[in-house]
């Protein structure tokens, strides 16, 4: 175990360094640069030139990586070339709310998916057909239609939940739990109808092996051969999948982070990309490298407990 | 069987998560509404639906939805955009009145000697918001880092050859060329006064303001490019100008999120669409336009480089016949656009009553067959968004039935002013400002706006140079006829002017001017 730790770590390490240059390579790579954002419509080309030379981006592109990458590892991570504010204070009050945004929409489709999978699996028949069309009807609705059809229902004409905003946990427990509901919803019910039905196909599989028939012959309750052997079985290679479906839902985090004008990091990484704002960019790349390691290596983790046989010895 | 025991217990077990279910978010909206309820008449015009702050007692406070972040705080390097931001905290010299320019922190001034020589003497008694006093010393200043900082304004300040301090409160300015826009110089942008304090450490105007505004931003209250929190200024030297004892602008980028939150009572005001007029009216909204911008396509490549075509006048102006204004400006910007195939709006200066081009596709069919042109040929357009190419789209339509196809190609962000060079044509999106501000940006020699093939016409710039010495009224009708033969050239295909628009509730007051830009935050004032 603290094998597969050490060499995680390792293995994180050289990603964040490859991703972050490969990131800083890419954008001075691609045509126009901060300068062009801060000139907006105003072309001037002795004002782009002497805001080039302000920002530095005249230097070689490897040059002003060096820069970014000593600063970094100092745990500097620079400031906006557009707004001039510190990246660490901008990611740092915009984290919470993604990742509020991430784990809360994790659990309710893994909790509902798992559920909904659980209960089809077991009683079949139609319920088991319906599972299947909503996972079709899940996978094609886009989620930032369903999220405008969400605030216009549960926002505007009965007014249940705020069309807009985030409060912050430690501002209101109960703020912050209304003001995630419909962002949540919007992002989670169509992930949860295919994590559904995958639990369901699992739970089937499993359920038909011939040790469940051997448990059954020999007297086992019902209750404890779905939950203690068949859901524990099911669940290895769904917990694979709630791992995937953390990082997944990064993507569809940006739209709906727009459409509820959340404060959170799908935006800024937009915007910094758009805008060329490298150390910005840098910055919330390398914050999202890490989440992602962190989720794979404890998806990794949790696998390996479920699953004795693939324990790392 | 053993299987329906599993259904009674899952069945039970279905119904006590229902039952949980149904309590917990029964807690949570009960729990979170109590706060609001509470607050009895809401001044502030917020329904009974929670928000992460609540207004206390009678506290008088301005709720925003600005449709854009503003990529700046600091009014050295700030435009269009962060107007709406920086109005609040930074008062200027002159300020927007009507369709002119009234005195604000200046007190009053002189031109001389065909508009290159200006003094200016300030209000006394004015100090910035960190205590600094506002002196000639202070504008002078001002001015000298406004040039360092490589702002918009740039340019235009760069045209200053000296300063004097004639003394404590005022300031000679003399321009290498005439200025006929000093005033409108002086007022939003380069007018903007910054504590000279803050100036010599100006990495403190990225997240503070330091201005002799009405209101002063507070940082802990704000989040960069979602939340902007304002209170009052306690030095403001007007403190009759003060209107609320709170400012908040969230940022509301879409439109409909901003037309969710208006109705919901989560905002007072926001920044309108086209879009969704229809639904503002019938949300009992009230609606302020301002002057807006002018939509359509440039024919930048005047000379016929990159597209041969382009360079016969012939052929320009028969794309101008082709197209049906009044159709595409209902169709696209809907019932508040104004359809114009001039680059000026009514009312505004240089606007010609009689227009030139009709909407006829037969004859711009001779035009292109005299031209040479009778088989038609494909135009490559290059545009800056999905709403400019909807535009360009409808235009192409129009120029199919001629046989001008256009190939439309969508450059985003920063690498759109790079590419401007490789297109003979370009999405048309600007204000319509004067026509001397407009033309240093779009039509004369050394533009620095959008003239990629730095195209320059003898009459437009002989007429120009005549209107930088002219009085007023000569100005007026130079600019006109200006105007006329930039059509006659048909260098643009305007379509229509899209109004800038203001959806608020009754609670609050907003002045509009038809004709002049929308009046910003710093006057709007609580209703009754």
């Amino acid at each position: 175990m603290r094998r597969l730790i050490a060499r995680r770590l390792l293995v994180s390490v050289a990603l964040v360094f490859i991703i972050s240059l490969m990131t800083f390579v890419l954008q001075s790579a691609a045509p126009g640069d901060a300068a062009r954002t801060i000139l907006g419509d105003y072309q001037d080309p002795e004002r782009y030139e002497y805001i080039r030379e302000q920002l530095g981006l005249d230097d070689p592109v490897l040059v002003q990586y060096w820069r970014w990458l000593s600063q970094a590892l100092r745990g500097d991570l620079g400031s906006s070339l557009i707004s001039g504010i510190d990246v660490s204070h901008a990611i740092t009050s915009r984290l919470p709310v993604t990742l509020s945004l991430m784990f809360t929409a994790t659990m309710a489709v893994t909790l509902v998916g798992v559920g909904l999978g659980v209960i089809a699996a077991v009683r079949r028949g139609r319920l088991g057909r319906a599972i299947d069309v909503l996972s079709l009807v899940g996978h094609a609705v886009p989620n930032f239609w369903f999220a405008l059809v969400l605030v216009t229902l549960f926002a505007v004409t009965i007014r249940l939940f705020p069309a807009t905003g985030y409060v912050p946990l430690s501002a209101s427990p109960g703020g912050w739990a209304r003001s995630l509901v419909l962002p949540v919803t919007a992002i989670a019910l169509p992930g949860a109808a295919v994590f559904a039905k995958h639990t369901r196909d699992q739970m089937l599989e499993v359920l038909s092996k011939d040790f469940v028939r051997a448990l059954r012959a020999n007297g086992a309750s019902e209750l404890s051969i779905v939950f203690r052997h068949g859901l524990r079985n099911a669940a290895i290679p769904v917990v694979t999948l709630i791992g995937l479906t953390f990082i997944g839902l990064f993507s569809g985090i940006v739209l709906i982070e727009a459409i509820f004008a959340m404060p959170g990091m799908g935006r800024l990484m937009i915007t910094a990309a758009t805008s060329r704002d490298l150390p910005t960019l840098q910055g919330v790349v390398v914050v999202v490298t890490l989440v992602v390691v962190a989720v794979n290596l404890v998806t990794d983790l949790v696998y390996g407990w479920l699953n004795p046989r693939v324990r790392v010895r | 069987m053993r299987s329906h025991t599993v259904r009674r217990k899952l069945a039970r077990s279905r119904r006590a998560l229902t039952a949980m279910l149904v309590l917990t978010i029964f807690l949570i909206t009960a729990c979170s509404n109590e706060t609001s309820s509470s607050s009895g008449p809401s001044v502030s015009g917020a329904d009974d639906t929670a928000t992460d702050d609540e207004p206390t007692g009678d506290e008088l406070v301005l709720r925003v939805g600005a449709g854009a972040p503003p990529s700046t705080l600091n009014p050295a390097l700030g435009g269009g955009v962060e107007e709406v931001f920086l109005s609040l905290t930074y008062d200027p010299l002159f300020v927007r009145a009507g369709s002119g320019h009234e005195p604000r922190l200046v007190e009053s001034w002189t031109a001389e000697s065909g508009n290159t020589e200006f003094e200016v003497t300030l209000r006394g008694g004015v100090e910035f918001s960190d205590g600094t006093p506002l002196t000639a010393d202070a504008v002078k200043a001002n001015v000298e880092y406004f040039i360092e900082a490589g702002g918009p304004s740039q340019g235009q300040l760069s045209g200053i050859s000296s300063m004097e301090v004639v003394d404590e409160l005022t300031l000679r300015l003399t321009f290498s060329e005439p200025q006929p826009l000093f005033t409108e110089l002086f007022s939003v942008g380069a007018g903007w006064m910054i504590s000279p304090a803050a100036i010599d450490e100006p990495q403190m105007l990225a997240t503070e303001t330091f201005g002799a505004g009405p209101y002063v931003l507070v940082p802990e209250d704000t989040v960069a490019n979602d939340t902007y929190t304002y209170v009052p200024n306690p030095e403001y030297w007007n403190p009759d100008g003060v209107y609320w004892d709170k400012v908040i602008i969230k940022v509301l980028p879409d439109e409909n999120t901003a037309l969710a939150a208006i109705t919901t009572g989560q905002v007072d005001v926001i920044h309108g669409a086209v879009g969704t007029l229809d639904a503002a009216e019938e949300a009992g909204l009230q609606l302020a336009a301002g002057r807006g911008i002018v939509l359509g396509m440039q024919l930048n490549d005047r000379e016929g480089t990159l597209s041969p075509p382009l360079g016969d006048v012939r052929v320009r102006q028969a794309i101008n016949f082709a197209v049906d204004r009044e159709a595409i400006t209902q169709a696209v910007i809907g019932k508040a656009g104004i359809a114009t195939e001039q680059l000026a709006a009514p009312g505004g200066v240089g606007h010609n009553e009689t227009d030139f081009y009709t909407y006829d596709p037969d004859l711009a069919r001779e035009l292109l067959a005299e031209a040479g042109y009778s088989e038609g040929f494909t135009l490559p357009v290059v545009v800056a968004n999905a709403f400019q190419q909807t535009v360009v789209e409808a235009i192409g339509g129009e120029l199919e039935q001629i046989g001008v196809t256009l190939d439309i190609s969508v450059v985003e962000g920063a690498a759109y002013g790079e590419s401007l060079a490789e297109f003979p044509a370009s999405a048309l999106g600007w204000g319509v400002p004067h026509p001397h501000k407009m033309g240093r940006a779009l039509w004369l020699r050394g533009a620095t706006g959008v003239n990629p093939f730095d195209s320059s016409d003898p009459m437009v710039e002989e007429l120009d140079q005549q209107a930088l010495l002219a009085d007023e009224e000569t100005q007026e009708d130079l600019y006109r006829q200006l105007m006329r033969r930039l059509v006659e050239q048909a260098w643009f295909v305007p379509v229509g002017i899209r109004p800038s628009l203001l959806f608020y509730r009754d609670t609050v007051v907003i002045d509009a001017v038809p004709g002049a830009a929308l009046p910003t935050p710093e006057s709007w004032r609580p209703a009754g």
